[in-house]
Formats: C-alpha cells, structure tokens, sequence
C-alpha cells in the first residue's frame, strides 16, 4: 500500500471541511491510500479516524458519505474511493467508546423498523 | 420469501456477546451482506414484475444480479440517483468485507465494535432506499438488471 502523497493535500482538506460541517470538528486523521481489494483490483481508500463516541451516529456518518460521494465525482482520478471511518478506541472516555448490550438491543429494535 | 430483516437480526445476534468468538464475527459480516444482497435481489424483482412474488418469472429476475456486477452498477446508478449515493458507496466496502470474512485465512480485521458498527452503517445507509421516487425504484431496478449499452452499439444501430 502506499499513501498518495499528491492526491492530496486538498483532497484531505475538502473531506475534513465536510467532516467539520457534521461533526463540528476536524477528524484525528485521514489517509488517503491506494490500495487494491480483496478480488485484486485497485480501489482508493480513504481512511478516517474519529474519537469512538462520533463513530456512533451512523445517520451522520452517512451524510458525511454523501457529501463524500459528490466530492468524488468530481474527481474522476480517484479508483474506486471507499470512504472508512475508524473508531480511536483508545481515546475514548471510559467505556463510552465501545458498545454495550444495549446498543446491540437498539440495533435489533432498528432493525424491526424496517420496511419489508 | 427470505426476508432481509431476518438475516440482519442474525447479523447483530452473532456480534452481539462481549465475547463473540472471530468465527461469529466472519459469519455476522457475510450474513449482514447477504441480509442486503437479498434485499436488493428483492428490490429489482419486485420493481420489474410488482405482484409477481413467487412466480417463476419472479424468482428468475430475483435470482439475476452478480455480486461484483451489482457492486459496478450501483457505483453507475450513483452517478445518476444522488440520493443513493452513501449505499452505492457503502455496498462496495460492504462486499469487500464479506469476501474477506468468507475467504480471508489472515487474522479477521474487524473487532465486535467494528462489526456492530458496520451493521449500524449499513442499516442506516440502506434507508436510502425508502427514500427513492416510484421512476427512482424503476430506474435503479432496470438498471441493476440491465448491462449498460456501450456507446458503439448505440451508435451502430442508430
């Protein structure tokens, strides 16, 4: 894997600006990797770590992703951009970060809204 | 008829111990592909032949889509249908995590949290659909199904 150095500076600050419009604040960090997947085809990565608790709005992520995915429209040198956000476990405040039974009985109970 | 749902409470069922086992969190993340696979399997069968469920006809478009196939083709739908974008996106991760969950003999990557949060990701990434206009879900239903014309043959029987 190597990092594309060039791709971008401006690249990392246009998906921190979209972060910051949803998150209030810039992301600990983003890399953006050239990679290939599992079938062995190139795919750009774009990695973003968030504190844990952040990571836990799906429904904001997913904006996130959205304004993301216009962003890479408009880049057609981008491979296959996949845009990743990853938890700092080990930054988050005690236990906050990591998910309890809970939060799995929520994630059924979403689940059971569902539309067929 | 398999129902999504079902397949997705499995998914969150076998992530959901503290101490899930790695060979419940490769199963949790194929079944949470598969869960959606189905779904949109459901979603072109349903949109070309409404009220067919079941049929033969039905279970023959149901039974149309390759994976890598819908993974391009939803990156294509994208392009035009901006409100599914975060999905299209979304669904090419979510295959690559399957195929390694499935085929990967290296250490699994994905921790509980992972897993569970990806569910979340995904579930919420999926209700892009219910947002979509009746010439929407046409639109994307034909498309899933239908390989796209090259320009050439276009212009070749034109």
């Amino acid at each position: 894997m190597a990092s594309i150095k060039q791709a971008d500076s401006s690249l990392v600050s246009e998906i921190d600006a979209i972060i910051k419009q949803y998150l209030g604040k810039k992301s600990r960090r983003i890399e953006v990797v050239a990679d290939t997947n599992f079938d062995g085809e190139s795919v750009t990565r774009i990695e973003v770590d968030l504190d844990a608790e952040e990571t836990h709005d799906v429904s904001r992520l997913n904006r996130i992703r959205q304004d993301a995915a216009q962003l890479f429209l408009d880049r057609p040198e981008l491979i296959a951009p996949q845009l990743i956000f990853r938890a700092n476990m080990k930054a988050s405040l005690s236990g906050k970060g990591h998910l309890s039974d809970s939060d799995v009985s929520d994630i059924i109970k979403m689940i059971e809204k569902l539309p067929a | 008829v398999i129902d999504y749902r079902d397949l997705l409470i499995v998914a969150a069922q076998l992530a959901g111990p503290q101490d899930a086992t790695e060979a419940a969190l490769r199963r949790s993340v194929s079944t949470l592909y598969y869960a959606y696979f189905h779904r949109l399997m459901r979603f072109v069968a349903d949109g070309i032949a409404p009220g067919a469920s079941g049929s033969p006809g039905w279970v023959k478009l149901y039974r149309f889509l390759e994976h890598r196939q819908t993974r391009d083709r939803l990156t294509s739908i994208g392009k035009t249908v901006p409100a599914l974008r975060p999905f299209s996106q979304h669904f090419a991760r979510l295959l690559e995590e399957r195929q390694r969950a499935d085929y990967d003999p290296a250490a699994f990557s994905l921790t509980r949290e992972d897993v569970l949060r990806l569910i979340r990701e995904t579930i919420d990434a999926g209700t892009a659909f219910d947002a979509l206009t009746k010439d929407e879900r046409f639109e994307v239903a034909v498309t899933l199904l239908l390989p796209e014309r090259k320009k050439d043959d276009l212009q070749r029987k034109s």
